[in-house]
């Protein structure tokens, strides 16, 4: 199904004087989408307003075709991981996780070994049935991602779901994030852990002071980045020489040093730009031994889009003259 | 490795780390510093202020009492008792509420405090000793209490000694200053080390207060109680302020409801307040600084 | 016992710790120069036992631990007022802003007031909150707590700074200029850091040691690059157009290309060097866009180690 499940128009919600969200339009599709954005920004008060705990000020918010406040039948279908702690500590894992599945709507006969096939599949299979105030951090931040997802519901979301976890932990739940993706469900993973977003997903939305900034897929939102044109690194043993080649083209928009054999280039059109340097390595006897674009990830954008936006950013753009 | 700071001769400044080149202090003193700032931070509370200018004011009453029994004693009428034994009442039956409340304020809450918000991590990741920690918890909240206990105290037996009918009397009257001091400082550590115990026992200050509450005069209530109503008097050994009294009395010569001997509650209080000091330097030494 | 500082950071012999019949630490035998080393592992390998022998805090039941040349166990307090520990928890006092925070940390290290107090100045502005540093410490986000943990850590200015987590909780810019804070400190100072991490990136990113425990025992110490190795014959390739099309030309000229995350996999023929690839695309129409040495991520090197400790 490609319709988008989760639907907003002009969403607006705001706690007396303060904007939590303003004038915010987005449509997400099914599969795994990356919420981002500077503390403040606005990303829990959205996730709220998704889990029907708030109230939409103003402006269209639907999951599923319906509204979320004050419709509980329509939260069996969504399932939330929060960020605090919430958990109890005196159930086993297999009991807490079966009790938030009946509330989501499993019927009680189902539920505990729903739970305990969900618990399996994220690794806690030896530790179900001991009590979830003796698990490590990551084990409970696991038993919270089971409870989210035992009672398998269309819109999952996700508030920074790996704080804790170790490194073999992390990349197995990017692992299960993903496959639930790929079954078509909207899971949106709220985090400030960039490069993890970036393991799960292409595609994000980035809010900024209760804003959208920028929705959707991550290197087609770089290439639109104006004021920082596309950036190709070179490793070449004789950068300099290899500059000067380069330099008479009209892609070419500028070049830096960074080491002796390192030149970085900036061009506004990098199809043009790349046969320039194919042609530079075999037929101008440049030995290349590195092509790679340095900033065509989640981090620069996230940089370019935020730094931008702030008061010394507006400052230098004006000094400098950058469009965007 | 660039080189470590920019030469200051140059035109521009720099601002950014820079190493410390001053003096190091040896760590003998450094329960000083912890003192200092304990005091510091309860001399914050308005109800510590408030609590210690409020003790001042019975040992004025108790003043005009003494005053005037030495001016009838002058006069030569019968007086049972020394005037000067109103040192030891304005200490037990006036202050011991003040010092109380101060002991509630500022002894109790104050180790279970530093386990919550996770200054146990902020003291022992640094070079300060458990007893370092505990020697200046311990004076700070001491200088509080005893400044409630021993001034009023000290000021009324100066007053005793001075107002001496002749130069005989003042010298009999003079080992009054420094029971005044010896009583102060047991009275003191009864408040204090207790409440430490406790404090070591639970992470939630209220917890800690209403237990020492309780423990201080449930025991008091009770124990005089059954002792009164058994009539066996070694029951009231549990109670704290029933100690303190019975010690006071003795050590004061005030004419006792009891006929037991000043070493059975010295025993006693020696016993419950040894017990609460080694049960916190216990607790100390197995703290686990972080988990 | 040397007074002097000798040059190595850490000397570890045959660390081992018993809590009860748990055994926390199995015979951990390492020396690490100093400079900068990552500390990680996976939960419950022995990290925070180890911290806390390091800091002199716990004894080993066997071995010692030398730490800039002091020995953990005998020369505690002199070790302590050598080392910043900037702790994953909160750690600070109600009622103190961070100015008087600052000042106590640093008074509890040995200096004088006044030379506290000037110190404690001059840090705050470091880690970046001079406009902020007279609010109380209780009223702080998460970032700018996180920076005055930092502040008390160097505010005596520590030969070894010891992180816990110290990018919990920021947001991409505020890990950003933590780990910037962090990075300038052994170029401008000369101390040694040691970050305890769960986060790859982030001990890649200011650490060239590491120091890797899973269930108690040691499996690497040291350099992260001999952690990754080398190799001079495998790319990582990418092309703007389909990554399978582009394979299919590389093998039709016999070399090996297999599908990886972000491109391919491109192991060169022999004697060839990276023109091979360019010339292949240019001659079938494809765009080169990518084209890398491939080095084992830190990450997966990492996983690696721990799959072979765990299939030993």
């Amino acid at each position: 199904m490609s319709q988008p499940v989760v639907v907003s128009e002009g969403l607006c919600k705001w706690y007396g004087k303060v904007v939590g969200i303003n004038e915010l339009t987005v449509d997400i599709p099914p599969g795994v989408t990356g919420l981002l954005g500077p503390n403040g920004a606005g990303k829990s008060t959205l996730i709220k307003l998704l889990v029907g705990a708030l109230r939409p000020s103003r402006g269209k918010l639907q999951v599923l075709g319906q509204k979320v406040w004050r419709n509980r039948d329509l939260l069996a279908h969504i399932g939330y991981c929060p960020d605090h702690d919430g958990v109890h500590e005196d159930l086993s894992g297999t009991e807490f996780v079966a009790f938030l599945a009946r509330l989501s709507g499993v019927p009680a006969d189902k539920a505990n070994r729903r739970a305990e096939e969900t618990l399996d599949r994220l690794g806690l299979a030896d530790a179900r049935h001991r009590p979830i105030g003796h698990y490590s951090k990551g084990m409970r931040q696991r038993a919270k991602l089971a409870q989210a997802i035992v009672h398998q519901p269309d819109l999952l979301l996700l508030d920074e779901p790996l704080t804790g976890c170790d490194p073999l932990a992390r990349v197995q739940l990017v692992k299960i994030i993903k496959e639930l993706g790929d079954e078509g469900k909207v899971v949106i993973v709220s985090s400030h852990i960039l490069h993890e977003i970036e393991a799960m997903t292409d595609e994000i939305i980035l809010l900024y002071k209760g804003q959208v900034l920028a929705n959707g897929n991550i290197y087609r939102i770089r290439e639109m980045i104006d004021a920082h044109p596309h950036k190709i690194e070179i490793h070449c043993d004789d950068s300099r020489a290899l500059a000067k080649y380069l330099v008479g083209d009209q892609s070419v928009h500028s070049l830096a040093f960074s080491n002796d054999n390192v030149v970085t280039v900036q061009t506004r059109m990098p199809d043009q730009c790349y046969p320039l340097i194919a042609n530079a390595a075999l037929d101008n006897g440049f030995k290349i031994s590195g092509l790679n674009s340095p900033d065509n990830n989640l981090q620069s954008i996230f940089k370019y889009l935020t730094e931008d936006r702030s008061p010394e950013g507006v400052a230098q753009r004006g000094t400098t003259g950058g469009k965007r | 490795m660039k080189s470590a700071i920019t030469d200051q001769k140059s035109p521009i400044r720099d601002l950014g780390y820079k190493p410390y080149d001053g003096p190091r202090l040896s760590h003998r003193g450094r329960f000083q510093v912890l003192f200092r700032r304990n005091l510091a931070l309860a001399w914050a509370s308005t109800l510590v202020k408030v609590d210690l200018i409020l003790s001042m004011f019975p040992m004025v009453v108790c003043a005009v009492i003494m005053y005037l029994k030495l001016a009838a004693q002058k006069r030569g009428l019968p007086i049972k008792e020394d005037p000067g034994l109103w040192v030891f009442n304005c200490i037990f039956w006036c202050q011991i509420w003040f010092a109380f409340t101060m002991s509630l304020l500022v002894a109790a809450p104050t180790i279970s405090a530093d386990v919550r918000s996770g200054a146990f991590q902020f003291y022992f990741a640094r070079p300060v000793s458990r007893m370092a920690y505990l020697l200046g918890k311990v004076l700070s909240a001491a200088v509080l209490i005893a400044s409630i206990l021993a001034i009023p105290g000290l000021l009324l037996a100066i007053m005793r000694v001075a107002l001496a009918a002749d130069g005989g009397d003042a010298l009999t009257q003079l080992p009054l200053l420094l029971k005044t001091i010896l009583y102060s400082v047991l009275f003191t550590a009864t408040l204090i080390l207790p409440a430490f115990a406790l404090g070591a026992l639970s992470r939630q200050p209220g917890y800690v207060q209403g237990g020492w509450a309780a423990l201080f005069f449930l025991p008091w209530l009770l124990g005089e109680g059954i002792a009164a109503a058994t009539e066996i008097p070694y029951i009231a050994l549990i109670s704290l302020p029933t100690n303190l009294r019975w010690i006071g009395e003795a050590l004061f010569g005030v004419p006792s409801s009891h006929d037991l001997a000043w070493y059975w509650p010295t025993g006693a209080l020696l016993l419950i307040v040894g017990c609460a000091t080694w049960w916190v330097i216990r607790r100390l030494d197995r703290v686990e600084v972080f988990s | 016992m040397s007074e002097t500082a000798n040059d190595n950071l850490l000397q570890l012999d045959g660390i081992g710790k018993f809590y009860g019949k748990v055994h926390a630490l199995k015979e951990v035998t390492a020396t690490l120069a100093r400079g900068t080393v990552g500390l990680l592992g996976p939960n419950g390998a022995g990290k925070s036992t180890l911290l806390k022998i390091l800091l002199g805090l716990l004894v080993p039941s066997t071995g010692r631990a030398q730490v800039i040349g002091f020995d953990a166990a005998s020369r505690s307090l002199d070790l302590r007022q050598r080392i910043g520990y900037m702790p994953e928890q909160e750690c600070h006092i109600n009622g103190l802003d961070a100015v008087e925070l600052c000042t106590y940390a640093a008074e509890l290290c040995g200096l004088p007031y006044d030379g506290a107090r000037a110190r404690a100045n001059s840090v705050l502005a470091y880690v970046g909150l001079g406009d902020k540093r007279h609010l109380k410490v209780e009223t702080y986000s998460t970032g700018q707590k996180q920076r005055v943990k930092l502040a008390q850590a160097l505010v005596h200015d520590p030969e070894l700074l010891l992180l816990d987590e110290p990018t919990n909780g920021l947001d991409p810019r505020g890990r950003d200029e933590m780990l910037q804070l962090i990075r300038e400190l052994p170029e401008r100072r000369g101390c040694s850091v040691m970050l305890s991490s769960h986060l790859l990136p982030d001990v890649e990113a200011v650490c060239e040691n590491a120091l890797v425990l899973a269930e108690g025992s040691l499996l690497f110490s040291g350099p992260i690059e001999q952690l990754r190795g080398k190799n001079t014959r495998y790319y990582r390739v990418g092309v703007k157009e389909s990554p399978e099309a582009f394979a299919i030309a590389l093998r039709a000229l016999g070399a090996r290309a297999d599908s990886a995350q972000g491109g391919l996999k491109v192991e060169l023929p022999e004697d060839e060097d990276p023109d091979f690839i360019f010339r292949c695309a240019r001659d079938n129409g494809f765009q080169l866009r990518h084209l890398e040495l491939e080095q084992r991520s830190f990450e997966e090197a990492f996983l690696d180690l721990l799959e072979e400790k765990s299939a030993a």
